[in-house]
């Protein structure tokens, strides 16, 4: 549900609303460095150590599920476990939101994650490409992740008629789909990645990949013995549960239909208060429970993450509140809903899109 | 020097201290600790200092 009606481009992106908006943000941003300290870092390994723990079980659980109470119970807390590593965890480090706190177990330039994707290669394309460029077409990689028209200003072609297809494919799919998307094959074929550091990525891609298979597929069910097959099973079933989530709930941050999207002359000269407007426009968000937020690596909140990208998760609940109050005070539209309003809306875009023209 | 958004989004330009002290441009906070990653794009130097870039 958007909170106002989508207001025009001009009233959005009017100079003086963004710099007060800037403002009204940056004070928001200085707010919570100044209040963050020994209960953030409280939660965030109260979350490692509940990973860590749902993670060894659901192991134990898998290595007896000949048994299949083990099996069921095994792979859902795997599933639990990857899904938290992936969101709460992972994708949060990576981005830095716990630098601050100085351990170096616990940090954006160590962390590993459970993904095929090297954390490295991710955090180019993410972290700078997209969060950079939130929404700008043929400037954000992830706007359609170079395969689903996703904007009317993005160029139709025939194959996009087969993207609603693409998207059940991803889905389960979805690591393999961020692993290929990591190593930019397009930006290869467009001339702006260079082959040699195409194939440095793809080294690092292909360690990484070996480890992360090796693990799931062969260490663990080895050592499940009689049980090597359930526990396989176990395994690639707690992988997809993890892929089908995390594809949701980054489709639903983004893609929803009232998102907008941005053309790179309308972003030329942005001030700091129309880069937050950018950002606010370009994301939406997903109500739920605190436990939804979690699974979800506070993604629900994925407006006022893009707003601050590295502020901790468990802070953009608080946040949350005081940005929407801000949008509603200035007119700017806020997205938001529940999660099957945000996914069929997400699904309208790309049916929708499928078809050339608007 | 590493680098990636310039404009402290990205993470992607952090270099560890090797001895001196940084000022964090945005928050004003001094980095002294050696071995602390700095985020370069967003820090000034505050004295002779060195990274192990
Ligand atoms: S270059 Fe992106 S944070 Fe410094």
């Amino acid at each position: 549900m958007t909170v106002t009606p989508p207001a025009s481009i001009e009233t959005a992106l009017d100079e003086d609303v963004g710099e007060e908006l800037g403002a009204e943000l940056d004070r928001i941003r200085s707010e919570i460095l100044a209040a963050r300290g020994a209960d953030d870092a409280r939660y965030i390994r109260t979350v490692i150590a509940a990973q860590r723990g749902l993670e060894a079980g659901g192991r134990a659980a898998l290595a007896v599920s000949l048994f299949p109470p083990a099996w069921a119970a095994g792979t859902a807390m795997l599933a639990v476990a990857k899904i938290l590593e992936n969101m709460e965890l992972g994708h949060n480090i990576l981005h830095g939101q716990w630098d601050w706190m100085g351990d170096p177990a616990i940090h954006s330039a160590t962390w590993e994650w459970d993904f095929l994707t090297p954390a490295e290669a991710w955090k180019h394309t993410h972290n700078h490409l997209h969060h950079t460029w939130t929404n700008v077409v043929d400037r954000d990689r992830d706007l359609g992740y170079v395969v689903f028209r996703m904007s009317a200003d993005q160029r139709w072609r025939p194959r996009h008629l087969a993207q609603p297809l693409y998207n059940f494919v991803l889905a389960p799919l979805f690591e393999w789909g961020i692993a290929l998307y990591d190593l930019e094959p397009d930006a290869v074929a467009a001339g702006r990645k260079t082959w040699r550091s195409f194939a440095a990525d793809l080294t690092g891609f292909l360690a990484k990949g070996t480890r992360q298979l090796a693990k799931d597929y062969v260490l663990f069910p080895l050592l499940a013995g009689p049980s090597a097959l359930p526990c396989l099973l176990g395994n690639l079933t707690a992988n997809t549960v993890r892929n089908l989530w995390s594809h949701t709930i980054i489709f639903c941050g983004h893609f929803p239909g009232d998102v907008q999207t941005f053309t790179e002359e309308r972003i030329e000269d942005e001030t700091r208060g129309q880069w937050y407007l950018r950002q606010i426009q370009g994301s939406a968000n997903i109500e739920g429970g605190t436990l939804f937020h979690i699974l979800s690596g506070n993604l629900s909140h994925q407006i006022e993450h893009h707003a601050f990208p590295d502020l901790p998760s468990n802070r953009y609940a608080e946040i949350a509140s005081r940005v929407r109050e801000l949008c509603e005070k200035y007119g700017i539209p806020y997205v938001t809903g529940p999660l099957w309003r945000q996914y069929g809306s997400t699904w309208g875009r790309i049916l929708r899109f499928a078809a050339p023209g608007q | 020097m590493p680098y990636g958004c310039r404009r402290g989004i990205c993470f992607g330009c952090l270099t560890p201290l090797t001895y001196g002290r940084v000022r964090d441009l945005r928050t004003g906070e001094i980095h002294d600790r050696a071995g602390q990653m700095i985020q370069t794009c967003l820090s000034a130097a505050a004295g002779p200092l060195a990274l192990d870039a």
